[in-house]
């Protein structure tokens, strides 16, 4: 029935927003001393916003949709095996960071990120995204003396 | 006027030594390298070499430290503009219309009004700075938080002028930036709001985080699932390196409303180096006659709204060494740690500075008209190297970005939580971008939000609740106005049929 | 399988050299310091000057630095209690702030999961107003504040720091409520001093060291410091002279890592003890008017759980913590 059932979902997730601020809010104290208004005043005011957006999305997408838009809903033609590759290129290096150390980190996101935009030569890759993170690994470890994870010494 | 003349003289005799000039050299490389890094901002790097203050003498120490703080405000805009990722808060404006028109092949041209504009407005700075300081540092302290929250009001009815083709989805992206404001500890009572108990939020969520993962993750997301793997974009055809003769005339008088723009509020002591760009790239996208060339009217990016930005945050560089030098009074982190090197050395800066060490700091500020021609020196020169970075392949091209997106983020704090959630703003970056929500007023709303929530909170204890305060002091009554006008003159200009050229 | 057995072999590598360079006489091998504040503040200048004098003092070979700020420190005190658990050479920055932040915010982690190693000195605050104000002394302060509370607005750092703190204290002392204070939290203190510059709070305060400047220039009027006697060399009285009996100062020292044994707290805390000897660190003290009062061992656990008790006092009379 509904031509744009994901704008409504957008909608509606806006008004779930302004539902979850207005709860925080109500939790928060309100006193405000001499100056009246309290913690809780400006989540009041954001909660409001929040809903009279929603309430606006809402009605845009039940009725022509949003205003202005080409993209409609179309998501059918995404490519989402590359998507696949580029988020687990970002999800890794966030997982892994910690254990096996920066320069390795950056070059596996490289390596994945490069491969879900359509490049074949893995090899070469990994040489690439090593020689982009060591100059910015020592400049950070060495010169700035800020403390990245590393994988053996102060070199790598 | 004669004496400052003098004492300026004596100040080039000291900052022309080739110690000095070998030290600012140094300051201004590595200040535009970390400002091209995203994630290490001036203010750690300058923090990181404090310690030199214990080997150098004074002259050479302050003047490579203020190259660094100089060179980071140029060095910014160079990842805004080639990469869309924002190192600093000061250079998102940039992002805006620079990387639309590296996107169309015009990053050269991009690039070059930066470090142009950057120069100009810096020069202009110092020289401001010089004549000027202490008539500057007075005026200044009349900024209390009443006359702040007037200035953000402001700041938020102008910003109308980011929020894209459709006014509500323009809203629902600020909102979406008040709402992630909110997150962290209240400034004002010191309480958590809406933390989850995740103790990653306690302080905030860092808005390059945000910026980063909405314009650098979610690009690059939207891209490999959207766009066309072969076609190799206009980003590879370089129309030109340089700039036309239209677009100097266009940067021109950008550039000095830029520096106009973000002297003064360089000097107020809590201005921050954001609001002076967002004000200035609102003038220039109400001014510009050109308004089809913006790209949140889908244009190819509008050279004044990077000239504008660049300048207003450079001036704000200039601008906030006059509470520094004149009252010791910082207003921003690089500025405070600043004050620290000066203590290192016994001296400190603040009214009584230019009695006790005057052949110093006027060394220092001839150093930073030096300094200022050497970062443009520097700086032209890459701008064709830059430039041509944009030819790399697309997926190398993109997995740089994100390593480089990646690096600054976690190089923040060095927290893996900090990459996960960029991972999911990215998500959220990539929603947005399908159904044409502009993504900029998330990083306005965000910034602009909690800092206008203290200074209101703040304004009304001293006035003990009367909200009337901002309209019984003067210079908070004049911003007020100044929104007012903003706001109804345009409707009436509408009514009466007199059209807008941005209506046509 | 193979980077976990790399990361052993490396543990195990680190810990063969630090017996090997133990016995080349350094009594700790390389000193890890975590700052649980943003570069540049108070924190980071205690850390960073305390390693210098350690190496100086030949009581360290390296000294390594970690930046984690927020919440009042809080954060970096997790990270520390989590990461460098029987560690010998950890060390963690506290102070006063911490301890505020841990009584407010009641985090999971608190100065109970790590090891007391010595306090190094007090910092003393200077309340001031602007040099064309009317008020010429503390007595004039509270008489107006006895008039109406709400008329005096105090300037200074944030709700819950030593300058709040002190303000409920006077207050107190001077038999007003001090829920009913008006006090206006800035951040950092270079915002504080222009507010109080400007003239857009009635009372000001602040760090001594940090006004310093604004007095002897003549641009704001001292009219009472915290500490219990006069600081030395300066004319300003004390609160206590002025017959407000409050003393109250900002203290900051040093954790180790939890799980560590008596004898390494015991090198700890004599290495502190050596570095407080040297002159970069007497250096540092007097450049920041910062007060020299080491305390190591049981003392300085026992004060630390007196500051604990003596902040959720004074915070709990403020209305900021339940």
């Amino acid at each position: 029935m509904l031509k744009h059932p994901v704008q409504l979902a957008i909608a509606i997730a806006f008004l779930a927003l302004a539902a979850v601020f207005a709860i925080g809010a109500s939790q928060l104290p309100s006193d405000g001393g001499y100056a009246g208004v309290g913690s809780s005043f400006v989540p009041w005011v954001v909660s409001a916003f929040l809903a009279i957006i929603g309430l606006l999305l809402a009605y845009q997408a039940v009725t022509t949709g949003f205003r202005s838009l080409d993209a409609g809903d179309a998501i059918g033609s995404a490519d989402r095996r590359g998507a696949l590759w580029v988020s687990a290129g970002i999800l890794l290096m966030a997982a892994l960071i910690t254990r096996i150390g920066f320069v390795p980190g950056a070059t596996i996101l490289f390596v994945c990120a490069a491969r879900g935009f359509g490049s074949v030569r893995p090899l070469r890759d990994i040489v690439i995204g090593a020689f982009i993170s060591f100059p910015v690994f020592w400049l950070f470890t060495l010169v700035l003396d800020v403390n990245l994870p590393r994988l053996i010494n102060d070199w790598l | 006027m004669i004496e400052t003349w003098n004492l300026l003289l004596g100040g080039f005799a000291t900052a022309i030594q080739p110690a000095n000039l070998m030290w600012a050299f140094i300051g201004c490389v590595l200040g535009t390298a970390i400002g091209v890094l995203p994630g290490i901002g001036p203010a750690l790097t300058v923090a990181m070499l404090l310690p030199i203050t214990a080997k150098v003498d004074p002259s050479g120490a302050l003047i490579m430290l203020c190259g660094v703080y100089y060179g980071a405000a140029y060095g910014g805009s160079t990842t805004s503009i080639l990469m869309n990722t924002p190192g600093e808060s000061s250079s998102i404006m940039t992002a805006l219309e620079g990387n639309t028109m590296a996107k169309h092949g015009r990053a050269g041209p991009a690039l070059a009004t930066a470090a142009i504009g950057s120069f100009i407005a810096g020069t202009i700075g110092v020289l401001l700075l010089t004549l000027f300081a202490p008539l500057v540092a007075d005026f200044a302290l009349k900024f209390g938080p009443a006359e702040f929250f007037s200035l953000m009001v402001l700041a938020f009815v102008t910003v109308s002028s980011v929020l894209g083709a459709s006014m509500v989805r323009g809203l629902a992206s600020l909102s979406l930036g008040l709402a992630i404001g909110l997150v962290g500890m209240d400034a004002i009572a010191g309480i958590p709001r809406y933390t989850g108990n995740v103790p990653e939020f306690i302080d905030g969520i860092e808005f390059v985080l945000v910026a980063v993962g909405l314009f650098a993750v979610g690009e690059a997301l939207y891209n490999v699932l959207f766009e066309p793997k072969t076609d190799p974009g206009t980003r590879n055809k370089l129309s030109s390196i340089w700039m036309t003769r239209d677009d100097w005339k266009r940067s021109w008088p950008a550039w000095l409303r830029g520096t106009a723009i973000g002297f003064p509020f360089g000097s107020v002591p809590a201005g921050g180096a954001e609001i002076p760009t967002f004000l200035s790239y609102s003038t220039e996208r109400k001014l510009s006659k050109h308004p089809k060339d913006f790209s949140s009217e889908g244009g190819k990016g509008a050279i004044e709204g990077v000239a504008g930005p660049e300048a207003a945050n450079n001036a704000n560089a200039a601008g906030a060494l006059v509470p520094l030098l004149t009252l010791g009074i910082p207003t921003s982190a690089t500025a405070a740690i600043l004050i620290g090197a000066f203590q290192n050395y016994n001296i400190q800066p603040g009214p009584l500075l230019f009695q006790t060490s005057g052949p110093l700091v006027w060394g220092l500020i001839a150093s930073l008209y030096i300094g200022n021609l050497m970062l443009l020196v520097l700086n032209l020169p890459l701008v064709g190297m830059w430039a041509r970075l944009l030819t790399i392949p697309k997926p190398q091209l993109y997995a740089g970005i994100l390593v480089f997106a990646s690096i600054g983020v976690y190089g923040m704090r060095q927290s893996s939580f900090d990459l996960f959630l960029m991972y999911v703003i990215g998500v959220i970056g990539v929603i947005m971008r399908r159904f044409d929500f502009p993504v900029a007023p998330v990083i306005v709303g965000m910034i602009l939000g909690p800092m206008s929530e203290k200074q209101l909170r703040n304004a009304l204890s001293i006035s003990q609740g009367d909200w009337l305060i901002f309209f019984k002091q003067p210079i908070a009554c004049t911003f007020m106005v100044l929104t007012i006008l903003v706001m109804f003159v345009p409707m009436i200009l509408r009514k009466r049929g007199v059209r807008l050229s941005e209506d046509d | 399988m193979k980077i976990r057995f790399s990361v052993a072999l490396r543990h195990a590598a680190v810990a063969v050299a630090s017996v090997a360079l133990a016995s080349q006489g350094f009594a700790l091998d390389n000193v890890k310091f975590m700052i649980g504040a943003n570069p540049g503040g108070g924190f980071d200048q205690t850390g960073r000057n305390l390693g210098k004098a350690m190496v100086e003092a030949g009581v360290a070979k390296s000294v390594q630095y970690e930046n984690k700020g927020g919440a009042g420190g809080t954060i970096g005190l997790a990270q520390f209690a989590n990461a460098s658990k029987g560690d010998p050479n950890a060390m963690i920055v506290t102070g006063a702030v911490m301890v505020g932040a841990i009584v407010q915010n009641k985090p999971p982690v608190t100065l109970a999961n790590a090891t007391p190693v010595a306090r190094l000195f007090y910092e003393y605050n200077v309340f001031v107003v602007p040099a064309n104000s009317p008020l010429k002394s503390m007595k004039d302060v509270l008489e107006m504040l006895k008039k109406d509370p709400g008329s005096v607005k105090w300037g200074g750092g944030s709700r819950g720091s030593v300058d709040h703190i002190s303000v409920a204290m006077i207050a107190k002392d001077a038999g007003v409520d001090p829920s009913k204070i008006n006090y206006v939290p800035f951040q950092g203190g270079g915002e504080a001093s222009a507010a109080i510059l400007g003239g857009h709070v009635t009372v000001g305060t602040s760090g001594y060291s940090e006004m310093q400047q604004f007095i002897k220039s003549g641009k704001m009027r001292a009219l009472a410091v915290t500490s219990g006697s006069k600081l030395p060399g300066e004319p300003v009285p004390t609160l206590k002279e002025q017959g407000v009996n409050v003393e109250i100062g900002n203290w900051r020292g040093v954790y180790g890592a939890p799980g560590i044994t008596e004898a390494q707290r015991k090198a700890l805390a004599d290495a502190v003890v050596a570095a407080s000897k040297q002159k970069s660190w007497t250096d540092a003290l007097a450049s920041n008017d910062w007060f020299p009062a080491v305390l190591t061992g049981e003392e300085f656990a026992k004060f630390v759980d007196g500051e604990h008790k003596r902040i959720e006092e004074s915070m709990k009379a403020v209305g900021m913590v339940k």
